[in-house]
């Protein structure tokens, strides 16, 4: 019987090797008592950010391969989502090492867990493979389900993490099942063989057309629906922001949704222009959907939190655009997007929690009144995560909707670009009240607040020059993405 | 090969008939003389208090869940082990499969004295 | 393909009759045994009245459990009750198809010689794990539908104890699948020959004493009868059976027994293997598979005498000492044992099997030492922490109030 040694090349697998191995490290100290839990964070913002450096190296080296027989894929695109969620996983844990008590016993299982989802999401966005994906999925979603009643103490913190187990089973459980189907049909679970299967030279097979196929693929939909919160899937992420630690509905909010849309890219990028023009059809109006429901509901939220999670489910709505757009500037545009989202929203949580006093956080808009010129520094990176969520110049968020938008026009989604136009300008109505409550309204009482954690100052002051950089110099970051879709084609 | 399985059908049916056979000769042969009292829950001929039917400690859920974990771990081994003579045969394949082996046992190791010291494995 | 009527049904069915009939023969024998071995220890007589030496005595038990009352209480979920014993004998007595008892018989005008086994499956390890670990499901679901309060604790202990040793026992077998290549029983049995020196028990010792004590706790024997302390829980979970269902359950721990015994000397100590009898009569002769068979035999019975032994030795665990005892010493011994055979096999180039026996015994010496000492430890820092009369409450988190 001959055997062979698989032909590994571990340097090609470095981001990962290197979160598995900060994930064992810190297993290993959380089991010492005597050893600050505060390390802990620090030991994975350091491991992140090793992962985070080899991250950028294989970009810019250009690498493009696949390992484990195809079903892991390290290219430019994969890579450009491990700096998305590398990021997002290092600002989370700055802004977490001042919110967890520093002598409590919780916070080891704390940074495990994120350690752990952040595996799962590049595993997600390196999955050349469904089942692959899938892994990668659960392995994040194990985790946020935990995360999510971290506090065990606390019954919305539960609450929300029971929540989120049920509703999210359920979603892997139609995702699995999609998986199943398109498996049935198409007869593999490599994504770009599928790809390759649904056209034969310039006309389109029968299995772009095959009932199977395509309910798998709606099943798939559902599934990357419900991860990525976009309407009508979109119920739980309420009430979870809310219930959930405040770091964690960053960090929720932040990379899996990002994670998702990598997966979703995948495969509908690509796979949509073969599809039956319904299921163009069927994203456009999931898109607008989204984008209205999410902004129109975030009008009535008095939470701030609340109104974070409905504004970020019509954030999702922008990036669907890119993805109905299903062409390579539109991939790119959804990749700048989320990164920019994903700085942006974890620096408007991020303030959230600098405005905690000493009995609890505020967490209603109403007691942000009169804070513009009592708290400059709070006040100030407060306007500027909400400016950049509203889409004004000269942030990042702007150029992140003007190149989604850009990409639609190019696919000749007119309606889609009118009806985001639309929902940016319902949303400046939201996002404005909470500055203009700020600066110009007395507060009701006087809140004692807590003196502002270093940490928290350096991962506001890391996303603030972020969107301030990206919105002045937004080829930065567009060349990457665009090179990664190029690429990801040749 | 599948006919291999067929003596264990076999077995299988005349372990169901002995079953069986036993369980419904002792119904038909043995008397019948139910009393309130015998058909009651024993509780040491004491007055039965409650229902059986109640929460029990959730360390047996625990017990449960790190079963499963540590099965699946072993399950991963047995193809291990059963390559692992015809890799050792020459020395970089040997030493490849050993390391291989190491590497996984090493983690379940660690993961094993974490869910000690978080006190898993402490019955009181 | 073609189905040789004689070869692979009339033969099968034959070895089924006798080595199933052996089985409840044996199961009775075990009974007697069992009784007589225990007067003996405790110098008394024993059953003695029934038969020659009392041997007919568990026959006479047969009888009366038949003509007992078949009592079905009122409060139990009456499919599942009925079910229980059966789904607990049924896996312990297919459990004996891959066990293979003798070497093999060549028949003139036949194909194949035949071997003294029901079935050689080449997944034979496996399907004895996959099959034992079923009768769990007896367990528990005997203990719920009794809906009593004894039968359900005793039937949580017994499945955690259960599900606590199968860990040990399935991680107790890989350095026995690493030397012999094989998941075969049979394979293994040859593999490892004639000679007690070159049986598994020697190459693996600690391996071997873990899946002994493993298959004890398994079969809810003293010292690890927890489930059913008559002191605390009555019977445990057959508190509420009676007449032939209670016997079924009696039969079936049994036959766990013998099983266990039989999987034990196929995989410790060389199968139906002895020196010097190897070749009486010749290969595959009539008179050497009897010979080969009576080995077998005799072995699975010296090994079920250690199983009575033990029981009228030994007093019982406490529960926590029990999961203890499981998780945090014989986990950590077999797991060691496998680095230790891995390693040695790939490190040392002659002697191997010499070398990682007393690798396996000197390690095996070490972690027991080390967990007894962190144990010791625990003990220390728990007393010091009960004396102290109010214990810090716990911070909560500063963020949550």
């Amino acid at each position: 019987m001959p055997l062979e040694i698989p032909d590994i090349n571990w340097s090609l697998l470095m981001p990962q090797l290197v979160i598995v191995s900060t994930l064992l490290i810190v297993l290993v100290f959380d089991m010492f008592d005597a050893i600050s839990k505060k390390t802990l964070g620090w030991m994975t913002i350091v491991g992140a950010g090793i992962a985070l450096w080899s991250s950028i190296d294989l970009l810019q080296a250009g690498t493009d391969q696949t390992q484990f027989n195809e079903m892991f894929r390290i290219d430019s695109y994969s890579l450009f989502f491990n700096i998305i969620f590398l990021v997002s996983t290092i600002l989370v844990a700055l802004v977490s090492i001042s919110y967890l008590g520093s002598g409590d016993k919780k916070q080891g299982p704390y940074y495990l867990l994120i350690l752990l989802a952040t595996l799962g999401m590049m595993l997600m966005a390196a999955g050349n493979e469904l089942i692959i994906v899938f892994l990668g999925l659960e392995l994040m979603s194990l985790s946020l389900y935990v995360l999510a009643s971290y506090f065990r103490e606390s019954p919305a913190s539960s609450e929300a993490g029971m929540k989120y187990l049920l509703l999210g089973a359920f979603a892997s459980a139609f995702f699995l099942y999609g998986i199943a189907l398109v498996y049935g049909a198409a007869g593999t679970t490599n994504i770009p063989e599928i790809i390759s299967k649904l056209s034969v030279g310039d006309q389109l097979s029968l299995l772009s057309e095959s009932p199977l196929f395509l309910a798998g693929i709606f099943l798939l939909i559902v599934g990357f629906g419900f991860k990525v919160a976009i309407v009508p899937f979109h119920q739980w992420a309420p009430d979870v922001y809310e219930g959930a630690p405040t770091t964690i509905a960053a960090f929720i909010s932040a990379g899996p949704k990002a994670a998702g849309f990598a997966a979703f890219l995948t495969i509908f990028v690509d796979a949509l222009p073969k599809l039956p023009t319904q299921a163009t059809g069927v994203i456009v109006l999931l898109a607008m959907l989204t984008m209205t429901v999410g902004n129109v509901i975030a009008i009535a939220q008095t939470n701030i939190k609340r109104m974070l999670a409905y504004s970020s489910i019509a954030h999702a709505g922008y990036v669907m655009i890119g993805l109905a757009a299903a062409n390579p500037d539109g991939k790119s545009s959804a990749m700048l997007y989320l990164f920019i989202y994903c700085v942006m929203n974890i620096g408007a949580f991020g303030v959230v929690i600098m405005a905690r006093t000493a009995d609890g956080e505020n967490l209603m808009i109403s007691d942000y009144a009169g804070l513009g010129f009592r708290k400059p520094l709070l006040a100030m990176f407060m306007t500027l995560m909400l400016l950049s969520l509203a889409g004004f110049p000269p942030t990042a968020g702007f150029v992140g909707k003007l190149y989604v938008f850009k990409s639609a026009v190019e696919a000749r989604h007119y309606w889609l670009v009118i009806f985001g136009a639309i929902n940016t300008a319902i949303s400046a109505f939201y996002y404005l009240r909470v500055v203009v409550t700020m600066y110009m309204r007395e507060p009701e009482e006087e809140l004692e607040f807590k003196p502002y954690p270093p940490t928290l100052v350096i991962g506001l002051v890391l996303a603030a020059i972020g969107i301030l950089l990206i919105g002045i110099l937004p080829s930065l970051l567009l060349d990457q993405a665009q090179s990664a879709v190029q690429s990801a084609l040749l | 090969m599948l006919i291999d399985y067929l003596p264990i059908v076999f077995l299988g049916v005349f372990a169901v008939l002995f079953a069986a056979v036993n369980l419904s000769l002792t119904h038909l042969l043995g008397p019948k003389k139910p009393t309130r009292v015998k058909l009651s829950v024993y509780e040491s001929g004491v007055q039965p208090v409650g229902d059986a039917r109640q929460r029990f400690s959730i360390r047996f859920d625990l017990i449960a869940m790190l079963f499963i974990i540590f099965d699946i771990e072993v399950v991963f081994l047995y193809p291990w082990a059963v390559v692992f003579k015809t890799f050792a045969e020459n020395e970089g394949s040997g030493l490849f499969i050993l390391i291989e082996m190491l590497v996984f046992i090493g983690i379940l190791l660690l993961g094993y004295i974490y869910a000690w010291r978080k006190g898993g494995l402490t019955w009181d | 393909m073609e189905i040789n009527l004689l070869e692979q049904i009339v033969i099968p069915i034959i070895k089924i009759l006798f080595i199933a009939h052996l089985l409840i023969i044996g199961v009775m024998a075990m009974i007697w045994s069992e009784r007589r071995v225990s007067g003996w220890m405790q110098d008394r007589l024993g059953p003695n009245r029934v038969g020659p030496q009392g041997l007919l005595q568990p026959i006479a038990d047969g009888i009366k459990f038949l003509f007992k009352e078949d009592l079905i209480p009122n409060h139990v979920d009456k499919p599942l009750y009925v079910l229980a014993p059966a789904m607990l004998l049924v896996p312990a007595m297919i459990t004996i198809a891959v066990v293979p008892f003798g070497s093999s018989i060549t028949i003139p005008g036949l194909e194949n010689p035949i071997l003294l086994q029901i079935a050689d499956i080449n997944i034979g390890i496996l399907f004895i794990l996959a099959i034992t670990s079923l009768g769990v499901y007896g367990v528990v679901i005997g203990a719920w539908a009794s809906n009593n309060k004894y039968s359900l604790l005793g039937g949580l202990r017994s499945s955690a104890q259960m599900i606590s040793y199968e860990l040990t026992l399935g991680l107790a077998i890989i350095g026995v699948l690493m030397l012999s290549s094989s998941l075969s029983l049979r394979t293994i049995a040859v593999e490892q020959g004639a000679y007690p020196w070159k049986w598994n028990f020697l190459i693996h010792f600690p391996a071997f004493l873990a899946f002994t004590t493993a298959m004890f706790a398994e079969t809810n024997r003293l010292p690890f009868d927890l489930a059913e302390a008559e002191q605390e829980l009555v019977a445990g979970y057959h508190t509420e059976y009676s007449s032939m269902k209670f016997a079924i359950f009696f039969m079936a721990e049994y036959m766990n027994m013998i099983v266990g015994s039989a999987v034990v000397v196929t995989l410790f100590l060389g199968g139906w293997h002895f020196f010097g009898l190897e070749n009486v009569g010749g290969e595959g002769s009539i008179l050497a598979g009897l010979i080969s068979f009576a080995i077998f035999f005799i072995k699975t019975g010296i090994f079920l005498f250690v199983f009575i032994w033990v029981r009228w030795t030994l007093p019982r665990f406490r529960y926590d000492q029990l999961m203890n005892f499981g998780w945090k010493f014989l986990l950590p011994v077999t797991l060691t044992s496998i680095v230790v055979t891995g390693t040695l096999w790939v490190v040392v180039k002659e002697n191997k099997q010499l070398w990682i026996g007393i690798g396996n015994v000197v390690a095996a010496f070490i972690v027991v030492a080390i967990v007894a000492g962190m144990l010791a430890m625990d003990n220390n820092s728990k007393s010091a922490v009960q004396s102290t009369p109010a214990a810090a409450p716990l911070r909560g988190l500063d963020a949550v109030e």
